[in-house]
């Protein structure tokens, strides 16, 4: 079995007995201690738990899609009786003694956790400035281990795009599914704030925590998303209304914004953006250039999650622990992160009300389609105000107003990934899907893989 | 400056007193955070001040902590 399969091969697969749950265990957790370490995606391996679950899927009928699969969270996501440590060497002895919600709802279809997987420490809280603002060290990218992962999702990005994983779990604040899931070449799903509960994962910022999955195509993620979605009455930000991600109605009309393509230097992600949308027009999307109202949303997000970071970490802020960060300016930046004005946090929710007006835009169109950054992965040992300098970036209301977006590779440049994103009115996590899924029937690029993670030694069956 | 993207302009100029963070808070940070740290305060009245230009107005309330996303009407 590849241990590139679909989600829907891997399904069939188990349900035909042609390979049994305890065989893609031993596969995927072979490959995790070797491939998945060695790049530094792994926080903890969970063998002996995945071969119970493995036994119990295989002694029992397939129920779901998910029966049987192995998977990986990352490990901000609460696991009972298995270490959770935020990343941080700051909660190195971390054990909860109950699972995350989506970790529960995964297990209840029959889903197999293989290991919890790195994160940028404490989900990159306190402002991070080097890849190695982590447990494990720097996470480096399925393609280059020269580039980075990426995160805050880092090992979620990595595992999946080198085959470790089936599938994954990450959480993003502010950029940190669609990140990892561009630099590793992935199709990763952040749903609408309030469609996952949050239920056991780390906070970092509760009014813009998400928690979605990153895969290898937009039809694993809508597997994954439908198994994890739904109202918890342990979560009081949850939606009641119910996911639907059947398509509906006319093609969406795909809003472009004005791009910097030019200005930062970036032929090849213009070349490949480009390209995408012819892909996308000869299916017959339209498209109509659109913008945001010209509003300060990246500040009232680095308020908000300064503010709510530092009130959700004060304990270990003022801990000794605080200085065991990896990263030195996480460390300033958590402790000054304590001085966040009442008036400031204040502004940013009252300046939220008046984004909303950036819901005009779907007047014009149904969703957006942009880069997720305007280069492909970063280097791994360079710090960030040196290597984003013309990384662009989606600097609109998307997170601030919880808004889905899904991510996935639309080119390459130097040999590695380039992501496109389509972001999509909050609640229309349909029209992404929609998309992103036409897009990848008509293209490979999903579809590619990292030399590296071809190579047969890595595969055991 | 975005916390889960890296983004740079935060450290711009240091001039924040390090006075007020506690003093068991600074005890135990190095030297390296220390200097960081005093970046870091500046960063913050840098914000203060950015957003101090951009007036609401004063009828506006706070978005609901759990409600931020809108409920709007779908096409």
């Amino acid at each position: 079995m590849s241990p590139f399969a679909s989600i829907r091969e891997l399904a069939d697969a188990i349900r035909w007995k042609k390979v049994s749950s305890v065989e893609l265990t031993t596969m995927f957790v072979k490959r995790l201690e070797s491939l998945g370490k060695s790049h530094r995606a792994v926080a903890e391996m969970t063998e002996e738990h995945a071969m119970e679950q493995a036994r119990q899927a295989d002694n029992s009928p397939a129920r779901t899609m998910l029966h049987g699969i192995p998977f990986g969270v990352k490990d901000l996501l609460a696991t009972k009786g298995i270490p959770t440590r935020w990343g941080s060497p700051g909660h190195a002895d971390q054990v909860f003694d109950y699972d995350a919600t989506a970790v529960r709802r995964l297990y209840e279809h029959g889903g197999v956790l293989v290991a919890k997987l790195e994160m940028i420490e404490l989900a990159g809280g306190g402002n991070y400035n080097v890849a190695n603002a982590s447990r494990m060290g720097p996470c480096a990218s399925a393609w280059d281990r020269k580039r980075w992962a990426g995160g805050s999702s880092s090992g979620s990005g990595a595992a999946t795009a080198l085959g470790c994983v089936p599938y994954s779990l990450g959480s993003e604040t502010s950029g940190s599914i669609t990140c990892p899931s561009a630099f590793n070449g992935c199709t990763g799903f952040r749903p609408t704030y309030g469609r996952v509960s949050r239920h056991g994962a780390m906070a970092l910022c509760w009014t813009m925590d998400k928690i979605g999955p990153i895969c290898r195509s937009a039809e694993d993620c809508a597997i994954v998303l439908e198994a994890i979605a739904g109202q918890d009455s342990a979560d009081p930000s949850t939606l009641a209304q119910r996911l639907d991600l059947r398509p509906r109605g006319r093609r969406p009309r795909i809003g472009l914004l004005k791009e910097r393509f030019r200005e930062n230097n970036a032929a090849d992600c213009e070349k490949a953006y480009q390209d995408a949308l012819d892909v996308l027009r000869k299916m017959g999307y339209e498209t109509v250039e659109v913008a945001y109202p010209a509003l300060p949303y990246g500040l009232a997000v680095e308020i908000i999650v300064n503010a709510e970071g530092a009130s959700a970490h004060e304990n270990f802020i003022r801990s000794e622990r605080l200085t065991m960060l990896a990263d030195v300016n996480q460390v300033a930046g958590f402790a000054a992160s304590l001085e966040t004005k009442a008036t400031d946090y204040l502004w940013a929710l009252r300046f939220r009300n008046e984004a909303l007006k950036a819901n005009a835009i779907w007047d014009q169109c149904d969703c957006i389609f942009t880069p997720v950054f305007y280069h492909a992965a970063v280097a791994i040992d360079k710090p960030f105000d040196q290597t984003f300098r013309n990384m662009g970036g989606d600097g609109g209301p998307a997170n601030l107003l919880g808004w889905p977006a899904i991510a996935f590779p639309i080119g390459f440049e130097d040999g590695a990934p380039l992501g496109g994103q389509i972001i999509a009115p909050a609640y229309r996590e349909d029209v992404c899907l929609r998309v992103a899924r036409d897009f990848q029937f008509e293209t490979d690029f999903h579809l590619r893989r990292p030399a590296e993670a071809k190579l047969d030694r890595w595969s055991t069956t | 400056m975005l916390t889960l993207l890296p983004v740079p302009g935060f450290a711009q100029s240091s001039g924040a007193s390090i006075e007020v963070v506690e003093k068991q808070l600074k005890a135990k940070l190095s030297d390296d955070a220390k200097k960081l740290l005093s970046t870091s305060l500046a960063g913050l009245n840098q914000v203060s001040a950015a957003r101090q230009r951009f007036a609401l107005p004063e009828n506006s309330e706070p978005a609901t902590i759990f409600r931020a996303v809108p409920a709007r009407k779908l096409t």
